[in-house]
This record gives structure tokens, C-alpha cells and sequence, in this order.
């Protein structure tokens, strides 16, 4: 389960979170930038929801099949996967949910099947991903992203100030900023049938959580650990659809914190929300306060695995399936009139 | 079913006495193993957790694993009720609302019931990470507590500074300054009075008096108190409880903050 984001850094400081070895050369280089083909821009957000457009990395041998196979861009494309067979003039009526796609079963099923089959592997980028526990007395969100090195702290405000100089990137050394979350997604392009522009966007691929991550969900992102990993993802020419399937696995390599319930609602976009958040006091979390709960968090819970959920049959539909066993959606509240005007609404799926 | 007797019910007395000034509720999770409480205090700060070992107990049954969550202070108010010298026996059932604890006087002759209703509460997974310490040190659980209980009065924290000489606690407030310093026992008679510093490298760092006084009310639990420390990880104050468990406290350093 995979329905909300912080991806904060900017065009430049994203490429420099991007960059990757040469084969040729041995030295870092960023990947290239390349715009959105809707005239969409990426909007850098705490709080990025389905629907918007984010970076994400692709193989450059997609636009250019003289590439070499390791080199790549960074494109924004919409989250929600747009399915090529949808017909409609409005992108977003296809009436799916296409921003998960659980990793099993996923050949079964057309909408993804088809872009995987056409090598359509991408890495979406993000500072960290949001997810919502089930409280007895109600939801509390979490921060969830890649150990960073000591001294930076996700929560903190100066870990993601804006503007970050070239002294943070070398081509010798790469990026020593925070480092970033690399997550298997796919992607598809979709040619409207109206003004016959393309339209690029994406969905996450989903896995059962890893134990270390099921006491919030049973669900979790498929992350990419390593830039082998990320490489082979990427590469559809050298890798093909079934091994690079093998990639797509719960991993335990996560850090996380408690933040503020101000999540919940996609209006509301500032740092505050990846700040340390006490559950208890409903406060911000300060000083000692912070080094106790970080320190805390780096084992496994002890908690009880919840009880195994009954497993939905997904094959039965012939509708694409990207949501989880228990339809469980809601987690992103776009609250009614609280949504932005210019989103759509976020669909419940049909078939339950 | 569950069931846990304690002959020396004194001691479950004072086991509150040492948690109920930090915590407001608590779960305790009761297993075939002992009973567990681990918990944060409403501050976010410091960290208590408790062991009971099945072992100790007179008489100790669960058949299935099942978590109380109490309110400390009716709790206590419930072992106010209890004489020093009577027996405690906890029962409950396997999937409780309440909780009954029994107080049987040495000759059985007066046997009192009280019966307190069990909370719901969220609780927040808590892992503990193994951790190597820079220095332990042991030394007299009332010695602790005195040094606790004076600095306390000079300023808000403390510095703990543990080098091979031995442990210096010092504090500085309005109206001047104090220090304490402890050298290492050097020949051990009674281990319960001695000094013993296990040190791989100095360390010092800054602590809340208010919760190191209110860890000390564990004092009364072990003549001996162990603090472990080191270098950006809470302070661990262990008090062990004899032939059963132990009760340790987790607090974290004072640490300069750019957001306060």
C-alpha cells in the first residue's frame, strides 16, 4: 500500500539525488532531465498524493534507442497509472485505481502486463512514503525512507532546505545530500484521443511488508535497494521482465517515524508534516525527545503480526486489481470538499 | 486464566512506587515467561521497562498470553490497601475487563479483594537495540539517589562524566554550582557498597534531574543501581529486583536543539 509521498527536493537537487556510475567513465553523472509531454510541471510537495506529477527515472534506450544501457532521465509523470485502453477524453475516467499494482499476479492483468512486457520499468523518487496506522483511537501516520548517514535527519527542517549548492554533488563523489527512496514502478504512455498528446504516468508496485514494516500495513512499496538494484530495474534491454520481477521484494532496510495527522489531508503541504510527531501528546517532537524515538524505532516492533487478512482472489476479475486484499483505500483521505478543486476525486474501485 | 501469587507482596508495592511517578497507565503483558511493562513516559523522554520472571512468583499461571492495560494511580491507590506484610495474588481472566488482586494476611485470617477495570490502550511498539556501552558503572542504589536528590536542588540537569577516575555528577543552577565526585572502590568488601566502573571510553553527557529523581524511587527495589552510558544513546539505569526481574529506566541526553 502506497498512496502518499514526500518528494520536496527540487529539479536540480533531484538529478543530483539521481545520479548514478558511468559504466563508461566510472564517474557520477546525473540523469537528464526531460519534461512532462502534458505541459504538467513537477511541483516539489510534502504531502504528494495520486494524480500529480512526480520524477521518476526511466532508461534513456526509451527515447533514444542508441543509448547506452545504463544511462537515464528524469521525467515527471502522473501517478495513476493511465491504462492504454482507456478511451475516454478524460485521463482519470477510467474509473480504476491505478496507483498500486500488487506485484502478484501482476502478468495476469492487461493494464500491467502489457507496459512490463514493453520493458516500461521505471523508479519513482521520493524523499519517503506515507503510511497510516490503524489505531483504536484512530489513524497515525508514519514517515517511512531509506537510513540516511549520521547527521542527517529525515525530520529535520535543514535536511531538506532548498537550494542546495553543487558542493553537495561532485562527479567524483556523487550526492551527499539525504539520500533518496528509490521505488519499482511502471509506467505507460497514453495517447489521448482528443488532442492527441501523450501522456506519461505511473503506478507503484506493491508487496507483502517485510515483518519489520507489517505493524502498519501489510502492504509496502516495492523498494529498491542499491544502485545494482535501481540499474537492473531500469534496464529492460539486459534484464528481462521476469528477472527483473525477482527484484520486487519486501525489504527491511527502512527507518520511520511518527508525523502528524496533517497528512491526512493533501491540502496541506509544508515541512511540519515530516517533522517527529508524538502520537501520545499530539505535539511536535523535540530534542531528546527525538533522539529517544529514534533510537527506539531501530528494531522490530514487538508487537503481534496482525492476522493474516483472507487473500483476494485477483485473477477472478478481469478488472485490473491495484488495490490490496481489503480494498483498503482510504488511507490518502482526499476529504470530500477538502480536495482541491482541480484534482479528481480519488475513485473507490467497483468490484468488492 | 492467569494467575501470579507473590508472597512478598511488599514488593509488587514498591515496584509501583518506582513506575507511577513516570507513568500515568501502562500495559502489562502477561505471558507463560513473566509478566512485561515497557513504556514511555507522557514526555516522550524517558522509557521504563520492567521484567518479572514467572520463576519468582509463589505461584505463577497464564494459559494464554494476555495484555492488562492499568491505570497506575487507581492501581495504587488499590495496593494502598494492601499491609506490607500480606500476600499479593494478581488473577484475571483470559481475555480481561478487570483484574483482581487478593491480599491474604501470614495467617490467613483476613483476606481482602479488590477487583479494578481494565483501560484500552494504544500501544506503540517499542524496540530496545542491543547496545554496547562506553562505561557501566555500579555503585550504591541510596548513593545514587542521595546525589540525585541534592544536585537536583542547584539546577534542572546534570552532567554525568565517567572517565577511569572514577564518576563526576555535577549541576549548576542560579545560585552557584555543585559537584559530586565518586573514585572507583579500589578493594571490594561488600559489592553492594563498592564503586566498579567498567569504562571503553569516557564519556559525558547531560541529563533531566527530574527523571533520574524520579528513577531513584526504584531505590527501595536493589541496594545496587547500574547506569550505562554512552555517547548519543539514552542513559540506562538498571535496578535489579532479586530472585524475579528488574526494572530499568532509558533516558535521553539533553541535546542541543535547533528547533526549540
Amino acid at each position: 500500500m502506497c498512496g502518499r509521498t514526500a518528494c520536496t527536493l527540487g529539479q536540480k537537487e533531484i538529478c543530483m539525488a539521481c545520479s548514478y556510475k558511468s559504466s563508461e567513465t566510472g564517474k557520477y553523472v546525473q540523469p537528464e532531465w526531460k519534461d512532462s509531454t502534458d505541459g504538467k510541471e513537477y511541483c516539489p510537495s510534502y504531502n504528494m498524493p495520486p494524480t500529480h506529477h512526480t520524477p521518476v527515472l526511466i532508461s534513456k534506450m526509451h527515447m533514444d534507442k542508441t543509448a547506452d544501457h545504463s544511462e537515464r532521465l528524469l521525467q515527471p509523470m502522473v501517478w495513476g497509472l493511465i491504462p492504454f485502453w482507456h478511451k475516454d477524453a478524460d485521463p482519470q475516467s477510467h474509473g480504476l485505481s491505478t496507483i498500486n499494482c500488487r506485484s502478484e499476479g501482476l502478468m495476469e492483468k492487461k493494464t500491467f502486463s502489457v507496459p512490463i512486457k514493453k520493458g516500461r520499468r521505471c523508479v519513482v523518487v521520493a524523499d519517503g512514503f506515507y503510511e497510516w496506522e490503524k489505531k483504536k483511537t484512530g489513524k497515525q501516520p508514519y514517515l517511512f525512507y531509506f537510513p540516511q548517514r549520521r547527521g542527517l535527519s529525515v525530520g529535520d527542517e535543514s535536511t531538506w532546505k532548498k537550494g542546495y549548492n553543487q558542493e553537495l554533488w561532485s562527479p567524483k563523489d556523487g550526492w551527499k545530500g539525504p539520500r533518496v527512496l528509490t521505488i519499482a514502478g511502471l509506467f505507460d504512455v497514453w495517447k489521448s484521443p482528443e488532442t492527441e498528446k501523450l501522456m506519461y504516468s505511473y503506478c507503484v508496485i506493491t508487496v507483502p511488508s517485510s515483518p519489520k514494516i507489517s505493524w502498519v500495513h501489510h502492504r509496502m512499496p516495492a523498494i529498491l535497494d542499491g544502485p545494482e538494484e535501481v540499474q537492473a530495474w531500469l534496464n529492460y534491454e539486459d534484464v528481462d521482465a521476469s528477472n527483473a520481477l525477482k527484484l520486487v521484494k519486501p525489504i527491511s532496510n527502512l527507518e520511520w517515524h511518527a508525523v502528524s495527522p496533517a497528512v491526512g489531508n493533501v491540502k496541506n503541504d509544508s515541512v511540519e508534516l515530516v517533522k517527529h510527531y508524538s502520537s501520545t501528546s499530539g505535539k511536535k517532537l523535540v530534542g531528546s525527545q527525538k533522539l529517544m524515538s529514534a533510537w527506539l524505532q531501530k528494531e522490530s516492533p514487538k508487537k503481534s503480526p496482525k492476522k493474516e487478512e483472507p487473500e483476494h482472489n485477483a485473477m477472478k476479475q478481469e478488472l485490473p486489481d491495484e488495490w490490496d486484499a481489503d480494498g483498503n483505500f482510504q488511507e490518502p483521505p482526499c476529504q470530500g470538499s477538502d480536495h482541491e478543486d482541480e484534482e479528481p476525486p480519488l475513485k473507490k474501485p467497483k468490484a468488492e | 486464566m492467569f494467575e501470579a501469587r507473590l508472597v512478598q507482596g511488599a514488593l509488587l508495592k514498591k515496584i509501583l512506587e518506582a513506575i507511577k511517578d513516570l507513568l500515568t497507565e501502562a500495559s502489562w503483558d502477561c505471558a507463560q515467561g513473566g509478566i512485561q511493562l515497557q513504556a514511555m513516559d507522557n514526555s516522550h523522554v524517558s522509557l521504563v521497562s520492567l521484567t518479572l520472571r514467572s520463576d519468582g512468583f509463589d505461584k505463577y499461571r497464564c494459559d494464554r498470553n494476555l495484555t492488562m492495560g492499568m491505570n497506575l494511580a487507581s492501581m495504587t491507590k488499590i495496593m494502598k490497601c494492601c499491609g506490607n506484610d500480606e500476600i499479593i495474588t494478581m488473577k484475571a481472566q483470559d481475555e480481561p475487563d478487570t483484574v483482581t488482586f487478593m491480599f491474604e494476611s501470614k495467617n490467613g485470617d483476613k483476606i481482602s479483594e479488590y477487583e479494578m477495570k481494565l483501560m484500552n490502550l494504544d500501544q506503540d511498539h517499542l524496540g530496545i537495540p542491543e547496545t554496547d556501552y562506553a562505561c557501566v558503572i555500579k555503585m550504591p542504589s541510596g548513593e545514587f539517589a542521595r546525589i540525585c536528590r541534592d544536585l537536583s536542588q542547584f539546577g534542572e540537569s546534570m552532567v554525568i562524566a565517567c572517565s577511569k577516575n572514577g564518576i563526576k555528577f555535577s549541576t549548576s543552577g542560579d545560585i552557584g554550582t555543585g559537584n559530586v565526585k565518586l573514585a572507583q572502590t579500589s578493594s571490594v568488601d561488600k559489592e553492594e557498597e563498592a564503586v566498579i566502573i567498567e569504562m571503553q571510553e569516557p564519556v559525558t553527557l547531560t541529563f533531566a534531574c527530574k527523571y533520574l529523581n524520579n528513577f531513584a524511587k526504584a531505590t527501595p527495589l536493589s541496594p545496587v543501581v547500574s547506569l550505562s552510558l554512552s555517547p548519543d544513546v539514552p542513559l540506562v539505569v538498571e535496578y535489579k529486583i532479586e530472585d524475579i526481574g528488574y526494572v530499568r529506566y532509558y533516558l535521553a541526553p539533553k541535546i542541543e536543539d535547533d528547533d526549540s
